[in-house]
């Protein structure tokens, strides 16, 4: 065998592998697709045809936008992740610059911390805090509870971020008269703006699939996407078709941003795993 | 004014998040701490009962948390040594030349940032034994239909394990691949001209120069993996009769379904230490790999 | 760093301190809340059809009320606004399901419920531990309204909203009631030559015949995964002779491993292990009736109130199904959900007039009508309301009713969910083909132990 053809048989083996395991990623999400279309009495009888013979409909998608209120939910998930992110950045940034420069090794540990302590042991303190702060069944307590994903994030990326802007730049700044609150506006906030793009979109996706705090926090008016899931879940029946419809509509916004985006939140996702 | 602002520049910077943190994180922990010595069933009328260490005493000798902790143990340790061999081998694959990467890494991405209640209820669709489709799939492939996370042994865990490298192996191999690329060509160039064999350099070299991007998408696995919740919340919820059981699990149902505040808090309590211990260990363990690189 | 550790430390220990007084504060504000606010709901109008130009009795009103999705919050969803017109009262209501229900509730009354109204819940589950918290309101004076027909209340469900061993306060009011009943497959007895089981022996017997009468057809189903399975599995644990506690003698005795319970234990395992589904230990009721309503099964047990979801007009087996008792003929009449009032509402008197018209006579009569069982026996008693019962649906719940002399499909104690969990692993182990005695020992010890801490033994 020439070196041309093995060379041509290496790629194709590697083309086949790749997108089988491409597949197999993507089947439990194809499935979730193909399920929001198909009527309930198909898919609760999957024995009974094949895999793409059923009648397809868009009347999972139609009710779950008019018989369940699905727009008020996704202005909700909008609002609170918008806010929380924007919020977070404010005291984010300053945080993880202040960690960066002033090498606070033993700050960023506490940050760190905040990612990792399991949620369940917030859920009653702070909803009785709420409460007596008249907060509840506002956005103001979602956001604050959601600033709690974001914040880490935000902190953690944007640490090794600031790292890598050379000090000189910064110390230019100052000699030509800006102070140094003025420099980080001015030089490290400009320099790091892909960075801040990461941190956004990550800190944006893991409020939005948050659901551990809104189901305690939310009230009427604020319901967010994951917890209106369990509309579909009720004592007699389970729709599973407008379950699927309603799955993929939460999911859809962040298919388009990671799609669109991917080079940022890639890097955000290995932010850490590589310097700089 | 402005010499203060400007000589405690690193105190204002911090001052703000760290002020968001103590009222959002340590308030509540307080408060789980002090109620993890009383006997509190969530009643109005009857106030705290200081029982001193009565409720960690307890759980130490409850069976079922013991096997909560045994659980969350196997499931952490699994996943995280298959995700972590799956990650690597995917990402050398990636590695190579091929057509169309941007897109085959973006759609990689999907089961990562996807919302995972979503998520939990596909794979409860799909693994549903009776209206499934893996259990058709099952029986095309001429087997016995099985019931998956319907099981009372290893079995229903193990589904649950391999959504969870479903879900995370992807973010592994990215890491990963974000390693590799920076190993520089010329020790290959050298390996190719010592005659080396692919295991060889493989070994040698590609493992060595991406060790420490493997070892700290490890860490980030295991920080996460232990609190895993949304997945077993939307599929099992812990059973079928504790099968799926881990430490969040049950000290949420002690929280939500049996009305044992002051037990659950002493659970969320023993919880937050061993994260605690492990989260130091962890940057220990970066901080020693940062320097190496 | 080190005052900054400082000051996080006086903040953890002031915070705590207040955490801790918390609750004791509550304690001297909910006791007067009670008596307090029984009297302004007895000058309180009675909810007369107001006219238009008249000032309502409860304008500018907002009721918050939590509710269950359950086909009796469809139903109510139309009703709501024509009470809300009639009172002058803005009823804001939430939806959950159960689960999260439950959560809901639980983190809102625990922490002091004065931003709940009503709210609905399923009094076997929760509403013990909810009197004993102190988190619902009495309603006592609901039932002495005449206008309300208190004693229309079916008797036996009553027991739900009263503390057990208590002085029999009420804290709430039934809505739907539950029996466990057999549906069954006429056209495959038919083809069997079988007639309706009555015994266990029979049930079993045919379970037999039918199983795999047809490809893909098992001979019974019910609920198999273990928590769920209980309230079930209790009808069988009635007809073989046992019982869950034993409330004789001083102390709460633990049945669990009694020979009697045993026997069902065995019972309930065997039939769905040698002739139910291969996957019955997931199976809820939604899988049970997902297979029963595609055909996959010839005989079913389970609430009544649910049965469209088996063999409703919408499913393929509609008219091929029968109705009759649950085999071995001990059934119990239990109440399934019911609405209470939050002990600290701050709007107690509205809350008890949207109470008395939602579970008042002529509304209950609306919702038998749409199919859901009702607790009150005028609506069971008026034709009109029951018409869209299969005959014999409606002819195995009246009997069930006259031989139901137990009002619950649990063990009626506070810890209901752990001792659900405790018990559901023996059923668990008992389809599984286990030793039934040994997880039955082990279950006991466990249910004792939640007695003793539930009854202070």
């Amino acid at each position: 065998m020439s070196k041309k053809t093995k060379d041509i048989l290496k790629s194709v083996g590697t083309h086949v592998l790749i997108y089988a395991v491409l597949l197999i990623t993507l089947f439990p999400i194809l499935w979730m697709v193909l399920a929001s279309i198909e009527p309930q009495q198909s898919i609760i009888n999957q024995n009974a045809h094949g895999l793409l013979e059923f009648d397809a409909t868009l009347r999972n998608y139609i009710s779950i936008f008019t018989e369940y209120d699905f727009l008020k939910y996704t202005k909700n998930s909008l609002i609170v992740a918008f806010i929380a992110v924007a919020l977070s950045l404010v005291i984010g940034l300053p945080c993880a610059y202040a960690i960066a420069r002033f090498k606070m090794r033993k700050s960023s540990v506490i940050v760190l911390l905040v990612r990792m302590i399991p949620g369940i042991s917030f859920l009653l303190p702070w909803f009785s805090i709420f409460s007596q702060l008249g907060l509840r069944n506002t956005y103001t307590a979602l956001i604050l509870s959601h600033m709690l994903v974001a914040l880490p994030y935000i902190v953690w990326i944007m640490i090794p971020n600031f790292e890598s802007i050379p000090v000189d730049l910064e110390e230019a700044a100052c000699i030509d008269g800006t102070n140094r609150y003025g420099a980080f506006f001015r030089i490290a906030l400009r320099l790091t703006t892909p960075g801040m793009i990461t941190a956004s979109l990550l800190a944006f996706i893991f409020s939005w699939n948050n659901f551990m705090f809104s189901i305690v926090l939310t009230g009427r008016n604020t319901v967010t996407l994951p917890v209106a899931i369990y509309d579909f879940v009720s004592y007699a029946y389970v729709d599973w078709g407008g379950l699927m419809a309603a799955s993929c509509a939460i999911t859809l916004p962040i298919v388009v941003l990671a799609l669109l985006l991917q080079k940022y939140i890639i890097s955000g996702l290995t932010a850490g795993a590589v310097k700089g | 004014m402005r010499r203060w602002f400007d000589r405690h520049m690193k105190l204002v910077m911090v001052l703000p998040a760290l002020i968001f943190i103590v009222l959002m994180i340590i308030a509540p922990l307080a408060y789980n701490f002090s109620y993890s010595f009383t006997d509190w069933q969530m009643s109005l009328v009857k106030a705290p009962k200081f029982i001193g260490l009565q409720n960690y005493k307890e759980i130490l000798h409850d069976e079922r948390f013991l096997n909560s902790v045994w659980r969350t143990i196997v499931f952490s340790s699994i996943a995280i040594v298959v995700e972590t061999i799956l990650g690597v081998a995917l990402a050398v694959l990636i590695n190579r030349k091929f057509h169309g990467r941007r897109v085959v890494q973006a759609l990689m991405l999907l089961p990562v940032v996807a919302t995972p209640v979503a998520m939990g209820m596909v794979w409860k669709l799909m693994l549903e034994p009776s209206i499934g489709i893996a259990n058709v799939v099952v029986e095309a492939l001429g087997f016995q239909r099985r019931a998956f996370l319907a099981t009372t042994g290893f079995e229903s865990m193990l589904w649950l394990i391999i959504i969870d490298i479903w879900e995370w192996t992807p973010m592994v191999m990215l890491m990963v691949y974000g390693g590799l690329q920076t190993i520089p060509l010329e020790p290959y160039e050298s390996a190719l001209i010592d005659g080396a064999t692919k295991w060889q350099t493989f070994t040698k070299i590609t493992l060595p120069l991406a060790s420490s991007s493997i070892l700290i998408a490890v860490l980030m696995r295991l920080i996460d993996v232990i609190k895993t919740y949304d997945i077993i919340y939307a599929t099992t919820q812990g059973g079928p009769s504790f099968a799926t059981e881990t430490i969040n699990i049950y000290g949420y149902l002690n929280m939500f379904a049996y009305y044992r505040f002051g037990k659950a808090a002493a659970i969320s309590v023993l919880f937050f230490i061993v994260v605690m211990a492990m989260g130091c260990g962890f940057l220990w363990v970066k901080s020693k790999v940062e320097v190496e690189y | 760093m080190k005052k900054l550790l400082a000051l996080v430390m006086v903040a953890c220990m002031v915070f705590g301190l207040v955490a801790c007084g918390a609750p004791a504060s509550q304690t001297t504000a909910a006791e007067p809340a009670a008596p307090a606010a029984a009297a302004p709901a007895a000058e309180a109008p009675a909810a007369a059809p107001a006219k238009a130009d008249e000032p309502k009795p409860y304008d500018g009103v907002t009721l918050r009320v939590i509710l269950a999705s359950h086909d009796w919050t469809n139903a109510m969803k139309t009703e709501i606004p024509k009470f809300e017109a009639a009172t002058g009262m803005k009823v804001e209501y939430e939806v959950y399901p159960e689960g999260q229900l439950s959560d809901k509730l639980n983190v809102e009354l625990g922490s002091g419920g004065q931003y709940i109204d009503v709210f609905m819940c399923r009094p076997l589950q929760e509403v013990q531990q909810f009197i004993k918290n102190g988190f619902l309101a009495p309603v006592d004076d609901l039932y002495a309204d005449a206008e309300f027909q208190g004693d229309d209340i079916i008797p036996a469900t009553l027991s739900a909203y009263q503390l057990s061993g208590g002085d029999g306060t009420m804290y709430g009011v039934p809505l739907v009631t539950e029996r466990q009943v057999l549906m069954y497959r006429k056209d495959l007895f038919e083809k069997a030559g079988l007639s309706v089981p009555t015994s266990l022996e029979e049930y079993e017997a045919c379970a037999k015949a039918l199983n795999g009468i047809e490809p893909g057809v098992v001979g019974v189903t019910m609920r198999g995964l273990g928590n769920p399975a209980v309230t079930q599995f209790t009808a069988y644990l009635f007809a073989c002779g046992g019982d869950w506690i034993d409330f004789s003698g001083e102390h709460p005795k633990s049945l669990v491993n009694t020979p009697e319970a045993i026997k069902a234990f065995d019972f309930y395992g065997r039939m769905l292990r040698e002739y139910g589904p291969a996957d019955c230990l997931n199976m809820h009721w939604a899988e049970c009736a997902n297979l029963f309503s595609t055909g996959g099964a010839a005989m079913v047990t389970d609430a009544d109130s649910i049965w469209k979801s088996f063999c409703g007009p919408d499913t393929a087996v509609y008219d091929k199904t029968g109705f009759a008792l649950t085999p071995g003929q001990h059934s119990f009449n239990v109440c399934a959900w019911g609405l209470a009032i939050s002990a600290n509402s701050p709007n107690l008197a509205a809350a008890k007039e949207f109470v008395k018209w939602a579970a008042g006579v002529e509304e209950v009569k609306y919702i038998q009508t749409s199919g859901i069982s009702s607790a009150r026996l005028s609506s069971w008693n008026d034709p009109a309301c029951t018409a869209n019962y299969p005959a014999d649906l409606l002819e195995s719940i009246q009997k069930a009713n006259e031989i139901a002399t137990k009002a619950y499909d649990r063990p009626l104690c506070t810890s209901v969910a752990a001792a659900r969990d405790a018990i559901g692993a023996v059923i668990t182990a008992s389809i599984e083909g286990k030793d039934v005695a040994a997880a039955a020992e082990k279950a006991d010890a466990e249910f004792q132990r939640l007695l003793d801490e539930d009854f202070g033994g």
